[in-house]
C-alpha cells in the first residue's frame, strides 16, 4: 500500500513564559490509503498537537520546530495558510470531541453544512441541499429532512456528532483525523459512532486518523496502532501484533495495567511513577525514570528499531534481541 | 480586551528563550503578577503612579517646597504666577504653590478613596457571601435591601447624604460607601455562588464542616482575587466622585487642598493661568486611568486561571 | 441476604425542579432517580455503573445526604438519615465519607494539602496531640510522605491528589466510603495505582464501598455485586460474576457489549442498541427501556416492571425476562 500521510521527525514547543515547553519530539509515523490509524497515549502525550500541526493550526505559543509533513508526497508544512485552507475541510477533514462546542449554536444544522459544500464546490444551491441531505442519510441519521431543519442543542450528543462527521464528509476527503471523537458520549452511542467510523473506512476506502486515550478503542477499530509517550513514539504495529506481542516496556505497563476479568482478585500491575514535565529536556530514554527495565544504555537517545513486519519499537532492549 | 492591550501593540518582552523549566510554575500567584506587571509597560507604570501619590500622601509635610501654602496658607504677593523655577507649576490665585497643593490634595483623595472602598468591601462581602451560600429568604431578603441602594444613581445619593449630614470630607466618604457597598455585596454573592457548586465546597460539607465554616475557610478565600480586581478599579472611581464632590462644594473644604478644589478655583481664571487647572485636571485622569489599567492587568492574570 | 445491610435504600426519588416554566404553568422536572431500592451489605463493594446522567451521582450523594431526597427512605447503620438534620446529621458524617471523580476541584485550591486533612479532624473534635500521628500514617499508607504536606493541590499530579483525598476520607475511619468515579480523571498507568490502593484498603480495615463508575472492566474487577442503572431506574442488581456471565436485563446485556475490550473485535457487527437515551424530563412510560429495547413487546409500553429476582442472587426490572424464567 502506498503511503497517505507521511510525518517525519516532527518536533513542535510551545514558547512559555517559564521557557520553551517541547511538547513534540521527533515524531515519525505513516498513514496508508484506506487504514484506521490509532494514536494512542495518556493525558499530554502530544496527540492532539501532532493532529493539528498536520493542519497547520497548533495554537499560538506553539509551533513546529522541525519535521516534513507529506500528504501524498506534498509537503504540507511548505503550503501557505491559504493554500492550506484548500486541504482543510477538502482532502483532510477534522472531527472534535466535544461535537456541540464545535458546532454554531446560532445556525440551524443545514445552514452550515451547506457552507462547507459551497466553500468547497461551486454548485447551485439545490444541489448542494441534495448532496447534503443524501451525506446525513449515509451517516445513519434518521429523518434528515428534520435534522437539516434543526439547530444543533436541538439534537442529542450522538446525533451531534454523527453531523460532524456528515460535515467531514461532504468533500470527499480522503484523510479523517478525529480527536477523541467518542470520549464525550456514551458507551452505547460510542459503538454506534465507532461502527460508523468502520464503515466509511471499509465501504469508502477514506482513512481515519484515530486519536485515543483508551486501548479498548484501539482494539476494537484500529488497523495500525502508534504508541505515544512523552511527546515520542515508543512502538508502531498492526493492532492485532501490538495486542498480541507487545515490545516495549511501556505498551507492556499500559496493556498490564488494563482490570481483565481473568485477574479478578489479583493486584494490577500499575506502572510506578508520573510522566516527565517537561519531556524535550530528557537526553535519554523518556520512559527511563518509570521503566522497570532500565540499565545504563538508556541513558541515550533509542531510535525506532524494527522488530518484525509492521512492528517497531523504541527500546534498546529490542535493538538487543534482534541484532543478537 | 484589556484597556493597556489596546494602547501598547506587543506586550512587554520576547518569552525566554530558554528551556522550560518546571520549577518556574510552582511560584505562587504573586511571584507571577509580579513578573507579569513587570514586563508590561504601562502596568508598571500604573504601579509607579500609585506608588508615587501613596508617597505624597503621606509625606506631604516632607516632599512640598512650600508645606505651610499646601496647608492652605496664603501667599497673595505671589498671585498667578506662570511655572517657574521658583513655583515649579506656577500658583493659584492666593499665590499659593500649585505643585505643593497638589501633593497634598493627594492626601483626601487617596485617604478618602481607601477607606471607602475598604469600609464597601467589609460591609459588602460578608452579606454577599450570607446571601450567596445560602440562598432562599436570606439571599432575597438581602438581595432586595442592595437593590433599594442601587436603584438611586451613586453620585445622587451621595449628593443626597451630604446635603442632609452637611459638607465634609468625612460626610462625603460615609455618602460614597452608603453607595458603593451594594456592587461588593452583589460581586461576592455571584462569585459565592459559582463556589458554593464546586467540589471542594461539597466535600468539606461531606466531613460534616459547619456552614460558617465553610463561608470563612473555603468561600472567603476565593473571593479575593475577584474583590482585589475590582476595588483596584474602584479606588479610581472614587477619586472621581469624592473630587467632584468637593468640586460642587459638597466634599473638602477650603482652605484645606484637593484636587477638585483647584479644578473649581481654577474656573475661573481658565485664559489667564492655564497651570492653576490642567495641574490637577492631569493628577485625577492620571490617577484615575493609573488606578483601571492596574485592576484590568490583575484581571487578565487572575481570571483565566482561577481554577486551572 | 444472611449479612447485615450497612446502607438500606428503600423508594428513593430524587426530583430537581428545573428553572422557568412557571408562564405556561406547569413546572417541568428531572426524573433524576425513581423509586431505588437497595442494600449496601456490610464489608461489600456495590458497584454502580450506567451511562453519564443515569443517576449514579444523585444516588451516591442522596445516600450521604448531600442532597435531600424527594421520598423515601435511607438507614445507615440504624438511623433513619432523612430524619436527621443539622448537628446530628454533621457528626454521623464522621461514618460516611465520599470520593470525588476529580481530585483538582475537590481539595480547597488555597489551602495547603495539611490544612485540608486536618480539617475533618478538627471539624470532629479529635484531641490535637493525635492530628499529627494519624495525617503521617495515612499518608505513607497511599503512599505519600510529609513533604507533600506543605504543598497546594496544583502542585501535585492527578494521581496524587486522588490519594490525598482518599486519605481525608479515611482520617475518621469511616464505615462506608462512596466512590464517585475515582479514576476517570487518570491517566490508565495511574488509574490502576489507585485501584490497587482502594483494594487493598478494604481488605485491611474491612470497608464497606459504593463504587460509582462507567468504567465496566473496573467496576468489575473490584466490586462483589454490580447494580446497573438506566435513565433513574436500577434495572438490574446481583452478583459480579452473574452479572458479567449471564446478565438478564436486556440493557445490561447491550452495555456489556458496547464497551470496548481489549483483544475484542466486534466492530463490524451491528451495536445491539439503536438510539438515543431519552430525556429524564418526560421519561417513557411503563419500563423506561422500551423505546431503544430489541425485544420490547405491548406490555412494555405500559406497565412499569419491579426487580424480581432472575437468579440465586440476581435480580432484574424487565418484564420479558422473567417470563422466561419462570
Ligand atoms: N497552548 C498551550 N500552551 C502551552 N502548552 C500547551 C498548550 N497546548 C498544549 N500544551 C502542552 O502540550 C502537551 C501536549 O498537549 P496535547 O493537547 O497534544 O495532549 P493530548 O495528548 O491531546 O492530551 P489529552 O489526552 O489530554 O487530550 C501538553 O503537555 C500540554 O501541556
Ligand atoms: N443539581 C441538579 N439540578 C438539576 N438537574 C440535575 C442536578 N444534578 C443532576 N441533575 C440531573 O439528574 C440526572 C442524573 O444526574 P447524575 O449526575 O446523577 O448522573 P450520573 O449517572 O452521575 O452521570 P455521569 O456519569 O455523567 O456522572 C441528569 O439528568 C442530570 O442532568
Ligand atoms: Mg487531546
Ligand atoms: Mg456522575
Amino acid at each position: 500500500m502506498k503511503p497517505l500521510l507521511d510525518i517525519q521527525n516532527l518536533h513542535i514547543a510551545f514558547d512559555t513564559s517559564c521557557g520553551k515547553l517541547r511538547v513534540v519530539n521527533d515524531i515519525s509515523l505513516v498513514i496508508e490509503e484506506g487504514q484506521i490509524f490509532g494514536l494512542v497515549g495518556e493525558s499530554g502525550c502530544g496527540k492532539s498537537v501532532t493532529s493539528l500541526a498536520i493542519l497547520q493550526l497548533i495554537p499560538k505559543p506553539g509551533h513546529i520546530t522541525h519535521g516534513k509533513i507529506l500528504f501524498r508526497g506534498d509537503d504540507l508544512l511548505a503550503k501557505s495558510q491559504r493554500e492550506m485552507q484548500q486541504v482543510r475541510g477538502g482532502k483532510i477533514a477534522m472531527i472534535f470531541q466535544d461535537p456541540f462546542t464545535s458546532l454554531n449554536p446560532v445556525f440551524k444544522v443545514g445552514r452550515q453544512l451547506l457552507d462547507v459544500i459551497r466553500q468547497h464546490h461551486k454548485i447551485d444551491k439545490k444541489e448542494a441541499k441534495k448532496r447534503v441531505l443524501s451525506t446525513l442519510d449515509s451517516v445513519d441519521l434518521p429523518d434528515v429532512e428534520r435534522i437539516f431543519e434543526s439547530y444543533p442543542h436541538e439534537l442529542s450528543g450522538g446525533q451531534q456528532q454523527r453531523v460532524m462527521i456528515a460535515m467531514a464528509l461532504i468533500s470527499e476527503p480522503s484523510l479523517i483525523i478525529a480527536d477523541e471523537p467518542t470520549t464525550a458520549l456514551d458507551v452505547t452511542i460510542q459503538a454506534q459512532i465507532l461502527r460508523l467510523l468502520r464503515q466509511l473506512c471499509d465501504e469508502r476506502g477514506i482513512s481515519i486518523l484515530l486519536i485515543t486515550h483508551d486501548l479498548g478503542v484501539i482494539s476494537e477499530v484500529c488497523d495500525k496502532v502508534t504508541v505515544l509517550y512523552a511527546g515520542a513514539v515508543v512502538e508502531t504495529a498492526s493492532t492485532d501484533e501490538l495486542l498480541a506481542n507487545p515490545q516495549h516496556p511501556y505498551t507492556q505497563g499500559l496493556l498490564a495495567a488494563i482490570p481483565q476479568s481473568a485477574q479478578k482478585g489479583q493486584a494490577l500491575q500499575a506502572i510506578a511513577g508520573v510522566v516527565p514535565a517537561n519531556p524535550g529536556a530528557i537526553t535519554g530514554c523518556v520512559f527511563a525514570s518509570r521503566c522497570p527495565h532500565v540499565y545504563d544504555r538508556c541513558e541515550h537517545k533509542p531510535s525506532l528499531f524494527t522488530i518484525g513486519e509492521n512492528h517497531q519499537s523504541a527500546c534498546f532492549l529490542q535493538e538487543e534481541v534482534t541484532h543478537g | 480586551m484589556s484597556l493597556s492591550r489596546l494602547f501598547l501593540g506587543k506586550r512587554g518582552e520576547e518569552p525566554p528563550d530558554n528551556d522550560f523549566d518546571p520549577s518556574l510554575v510552582q511560584r505562587s500567584g504573586w511571584a507571577h503578577t509580579l513578573y507579569v506587571i513587570r514586563r508590561d509597560v504601562l502596568a508598571m507604570f500604573s504601579v509607579l503612579w500609585i506608588a508615587a501619590m501613596l508617597i505624597s500622601a503621606i509625606a506631604a509635610p516632607l516632599l512640598a517646597p512650600y508645606p505651610e501654602q499646601g496647608a492652605g496658607r496664603n501667599n497673595v504677593d505671589d498671585r498667578l504666577l506662570p511655572p517657574s523655577t521658583q513655583y515649579l507649576l506656577g500658583t493659584d490665585e492666593l499665590g499659593r504653590d500649585v505643585l505643593s497643593r497638589l501633593i497634598y490634595g493627594a492626601r483626601p483623595a487617596m485617604s478618602s478613596s481607601l477607606v471607602v472602598v475598604a469600609v464597601a468591601v467589609l460591609i459588602g462581602t460578608p452579606l454577599g457571601a450570607i446571601a450567596g451560600y445560602f440562598g432562599g429568604w436570606v439571599d432575597e431578603i438581602i438581595m432586595r435591601f442592595t437593590d433599594l441602594f442601587l436603584a438611586f444613581p451613586s453620585l445622587l445619593l451621595a449628593m443626597a447624604i451630604v446635603a442632609l449630614l452637611g459638607p465634609s470630607l468625612m460626610n462625603a466618604v460615609i455618602a460614597l460607601v452608603a453607595s458603593w457597598w451594594p456592587w461588593y455585596t452583589r460581586l461576592v454573592r455571584s462569585t459565592t455562588r459559582s463556589l458554593r457548586e464546586q467540589y471542594f465546597v461539597e466535600a468539606a460539607r461531606s466531613i460534616g464542616v459547619s456552614d460558617a465554616m465553610i463561608i470563612w475557610r473555603h468561600i472567603l478565600p476565593n473571593t479575593i482575587t475577584p474583590i482585589l480586581v475590582q476595588s483596584t478599579i474602584d479606588i479610581g472611581t472614587v477619586i472621581l466622585a469624592t473630587t467632584s464632590l468637593a468640586f460642587i462644594g459638597l466634599g473638602t473644604q477650603a482652605p484645606n487642598a484637593d484636587w477638585g478644589l483647584m479644578i473649581e478655583g481654577a474656573r475661573q481664571f481658565l485664559r489667564q493661568a492655564w497651570w492653576y487647572s490642567i495641574f490637577p485636571g492631569a493628577a485625577i485622569f492620571l490617577t484615575v486611568l493609573a488606578f483601571n489599567l492596574l485592576g484590568d492587568t490583575l484581571r487578565d492574570i487572575f481570571d483565566p486561571r482561577q481554577y486551572r | 441476604m444472611d449479612k447485615q445491610a450497612l446502607v438500606t435504600v428503600r423508594g428513593l426519588v430524587k426530583h430537581f425542579p428545573l428553572p422557568g416554566g412557571w408562564l405556561s404553568g406547569k413546572r417541568r422536572i428531572v426524573q433524576a432517580l425513581d423509586n431505588i431500592n437497595l442494600d449496601i451489605v456490610q464489608g461489600e463493594v456495590l458497584g454502580l455503573v450506567g451511562e453519564s446522567g443515569c443517576g449514579k451521582t444523585t444516588l451516591g450523594r442522596c445516600i450521604l445526604q448531600l442532597i435531600r431526597p424527594t421520598e423515601g427512605s435511607v438507614q445507615f447503620d440504624g438511623d433513619e438519615l432523612t430524619q436527621l438534620r443539622g448537628d446530628t446529621l454533621r457528626r454521623k458524617r464522621a461514618h460516611m465519607q465520599i470520593v470525588f471523580q476529580n481530585p483538582l476541584v475537590s481539595l480547597s485550591p488555597r489551602r495547603t494539602i495539611q490544612q485540608s486533612l486536618t480539617e475533618p479532624l478538627s471539624t470532629h473534635h479529635m484531641p490535637r496531640e493525635e492530628w499529627m500521628p494519624r495525617i503521617d500514617a495515612l499518608m505513607q499508607r497511599v503512599g505519600l510522605g510529609i513533604q507533600h504536606l506543605d504543598r497546594y493541590p496544583h502542585e501535585l499530579s492527578g494521581g496524587q491528589l486522588q490519594r490525598v483525598s482518599i486519605a481525608r476520607a479515611l482520617l475518621l475511619e469511616p464505615k462506608l466510603l462512596v466512590l464517585d468515579e475515582p479514576t476517570s480523571a487518570l491517566d490508565v498507568s495511574v488509574q490502576a495505582q489507585i485501584i490497587n490502593l482502594l483494594d487493598e484498603l478494604r481488605r485491611e480495615i474491612g470497608l464497606t464501598y459504593l463504587f460509582i463508575s462507567h468504567d465496566l472492566s473496573v467496576v468489575e474487577h473490584l466490586s462483589d455485586r454490580i447494580g446497573v442503572m438506566y435513565l433513574g431506574k436500577l434495572v438490574e442488581i446481583g452478583n459480579t460474576e452473574q452479572i458479567m456471565k449471564q446478565p438478564s436485563h436486556p440493557y445490561t446485556k447491550a452495555l456489556l457489549q458496547s464497551v470496548p475490550r481489549v483483544g475484542s473485535r466486534r466492530m463490524h457487527e451491528a451495536p445491539l442498541l439503536e438510539g438515543n437515551v431519552p430525556s429524564p424530563i418526560n421519561p417513557p412510560s411503563g419500563c423506561r427501556f422500551h423505546t431503544r429495547c430489541p425485544i420490547a413487546e405491548a406490555i412494555c409500553q405500559q406497565s412499569e416492571p419491579i426487580l424480581e429476582a432472575t437468579g440465586a442472587a440476581q435480580w432484574a426490572a424487565c418484564h420479558l425476562t422473567i417470563k422466561e424464567t419462570l
